[in-house]
């Protein structure tokens, strides 16, 4: 008797656990791509993990390429990535119907550089930036230098370009400027994320390019915000398309995505040199990428929930790590995108 | 005792030999199984780099290898640079290592007390441990900035207005930092084949040359070295094969760039260091095949040194008149 009533509380409760899991969902989510975003995940995977105890996110962050292409090999729940992906590789996911781009998280890249007595924080045009990039202008009192900073007495030491010397998304985001903001750019070098660079020397990641930096005086080159801070590295302001010099600080980065003018309906897009007056012009975005059609029903569910708090209540996060607040005009058509994600023919998302 | 055995060994012939027979083909079998496992590696990784190449060896044929200018963005790719960038980088090592090295173990075997030479010879050996992205970080936070400080501009001011080769900017990543970083991982690996060499020389032959009136000098150099010279030419090729395929280090140091050399202070990539620093990011199918196409060049080349390096120690055996 007392045996019988037992099997059937063992039951009872192992049929709630049941349901409790369906319910609660439960497992580990795999994702791998841009390292760029690699703090903030590592944040997010944390904090979500506090309040669902039963998921474990695993971001593996082995770059922004490598995210794309597990993403495309399927081996990952997401994949995450600093550019969107290119039209050939959308092609191999099965076309622009099958895979949505959803932004989680934008960042600066800063023009930092070491000018000894130079305690000002100097100011550049495009014209500039691109000048001194191209390899035309050479000097640091160069006249154009000295228009961008009126009253700072600059030393006569030659310009040494610092720029990555690996494939990196942080390159694709600096060349994707200056492809559009100086002609003589786009003809002679173009945008990726690895370039045939006129001039200047390779550092490995954002520690070798800041460690040239620091050791040459004259060294001038782009590093993330973030990396640029803690290794208190001076960095300019730059001149936006509304001729105001703008500070790389993560919230003029929300504005410049708040300043698109229109957002493609893919979410591919670019928030380089936009026109808003506070949009600092050199950004870019990291996107999670995910299949449209969710074929393994219970990871659907998980990923594009975690995904959708992320870029909601996990954008609060982001600020103290030197991210940008996803501006609103992007969050909504985010998840707008979400949920078009679909699990066994429905939408992984209810709520 | 004996006897016993004997009469086992007279009562079972059949069976023993049988089993040996036996015990035999499975050995052999399994030897043979071995072999073909390392020779399917070989071929597998040949293949691998064939198929991954051959999009690229189509678009740029053997051209590939003689051909400057790699531009991701436009997609012409030639490999020139890097294959000069490797031995310039290789070579630069080997000079500066194996001087050093030699006379390191030399020192070690024939100089320091006996009870000296084996802890000494194991701190250096301790050096082949340390993993190469260690290397790295020290090269690029350590011995960069050093060379840019000192030597950079020592060699600049002194040799830089008569050789073009010492005429470039003094900016410490480059082929001169690749270089001193390769060259000091290389170090435990010559002086312990050297060593290893060195000790091989006979006792009597040392004391006979001293016993004639020889010198240290003579009798190590005129007499002792002779004996072992295949070793150590052994050693040094060994070494050379780590300098040509030495990777993560050599990508930390070497700065990056993709137009050939024009002095020891430039920036530039080697075919091994080019693969490692593009390979996470590579934006196309061609400049992923390109880089496979880089290589399959390495891998050539590694073969070529090897067999190369072969036959001189096959040769010099020859002349000595005793087998490697």
């Amino acid at each position: 008797m007392t045996r019988k009533m037992n099997s059937a509380i063992c039951s009872l409760a192992l049929c709630v656990s049941c349901v409790g899991l369906a319910s609660a969902q439960s497992g580990a989510l795999t994702g791998a791509g841009s390292t760029f975003v690699n703090p903030l995940m590592s944040k997010w995977s944390k904090e979500y993990h506090t309040l669902h105890p039963n998921i474990e996110i695993n971001y593996q962050s082995i770059g922004s390429g490598g995210g794309r292409q597990q993403f495309l090999a399927k081996t990952v729940a997401f994949g995450a990535s600093d550019a969107p992906l290119t039209d050939e590789q959308l092609a191999q996911a099965g076309g622009v119907a099958n895979v949505v781009h959803i932004p989680v998280t934008q960042g600066s890249v800063v023009i930092a550089y070491n000018l000894q007595g130079v305690s000002k924080q100097l100011r550049f045009s495009p014209e500039t930036i691109a000048g001194m990039f191209l390899g035309t202008i050479k000097l640091w009192n160069d006249p154009k230098i000295a228009a961008d900073n009126p009253g700072v007495s600059l030393p006569t030491k030659p310009v040494l370009i610092v720029h990555r010397s690996e494939g990196s998304g942080t390159t694709d985001i600096f060349t994707d400027y200056l492809t559009k903001v100086s002609a003589e750019w786009k003809s002679k070098v173009g945008r990726g994320s690895s370039v045939q660079w006129p001039t200047g020397i390779g550092g490995q990641g954002n520690e070798g390019v800041a460690n040239s930096i620091r050791n040459t005086v004259g060294g001038i080159g782009y590093i993330e915000l973030a990396y640029a801070r803690q290794n208190k590295i001076p960095y300019g302001s730059v001149k936006n398309r509304s001729g105001n010099y703008i500070d790389p600080d993560p919230k003029n980065v929300t504005n410049a995505a708040a300043s698109l003018k229109e957002i493609p309906a893919d979410l591919r897009f670019s928030i380089t040199d936009q026109a808003g007056p506070q949009a600092y012009p050199i950004a870019g975005s990291t996107w999670v990428l995910l299949y449209k059609t969710q074929t393994d029903v219970g990871q659907g569910n998980m990923v594009t929930a975690f995904v959708q708090w992320a870029i909601t209540d996990g954008q609060k996060y982001a600020t103290d790590l030197d991210y940008a607040v996803l501006a609103k005009n992007l969050a909504q058509k985010a998840e707008a995108a979400l949920r078009t994600v679909t699990c066994g023919g429905k939408p992984c998302l209810h709520k | 005792m004996t006897s016993a055995t004997a009469e086992l060994r007279a009562a079972t012939p059949q069976r023993k030999t049988g089993r040996i027979g036996r015990a035999d083909r499975i050995f052999r079998a399994l030897i043979m199984a071995m072999v073909s496992v390392v020779l399917a590696i070989f071929t597998g990784v040949l293949v691998v780099l064939i198929v991954g190449a051959w999009p690229a060896m189509k678009r740029f044929g053997p051209g590939f290898i003689v051909h400057t200018g790699w531009d991701p963005v436009h997609l012409v790719f030639g490999a020139l640079p890097f294959l000069i960038g490797t031995i310039i980088v290789a070579v630069g090592a080997m000079i500066l290592a194996c001087g050093v090295g030699l006379l390191t173990a030399v020192c070690i075997t024939e100089l320091l007390p006996a009870w000296l030479q084996a802890p000494v010879a194991y701190l250096i050996e301790l050096l082949a441990f340390i993993p190469s992205v260690v290397y790295g970080l020290f090269g690029l936070l350590v011995v960069a900035p050093l060379l840019q400080n000192t030597v950079e501009i020592w060699l600049l001011e002194h040799l830089g207005s008569r050789f073009a080769f010492f005429n470039g900017s003094p900016y410490g990543v480059g082929y001169l930092s690749a270089i001193a970083i390769l060259a000091i991982m290389l170090l435990p690996l010559i002086v312990s084949l050297s060593r290893e060499a060195l000790l091989l020389i006979p006792r009597e032959l040392k004391e006979s040359a001293y016993a004639l009136g020889a010198t240290r000098w003579e009798a190590i150099w005129g007499v002792g070295f002779p004996f072992v010279r295949n070793g150590i030419v052994g050693a040094f090729i060994i070494s050379l094969g780590r300098a040509l395929g030495e990777t993560i280090a050599v990508a930390m140091t070497i700065g990056g760039g993709f137009r050939l050399p024009r002095n020891i202070m430039d920036q530039g990539y080697t075919l091994a260091s080019v693969i490692a620093n593009e390979f996470n990011e590579v934006s196309s199918e061609t400049y992923l095949s390109a880089l496979i196409y880089c290589g399959l060049i390495l891998f050539a080349l590694t073969v070529v040194v090897n067999i190369f390096a072969y036959v001189i120690v096959r040769r010099l055996a020859g002349i000595r008149g005793f087998s490697a």
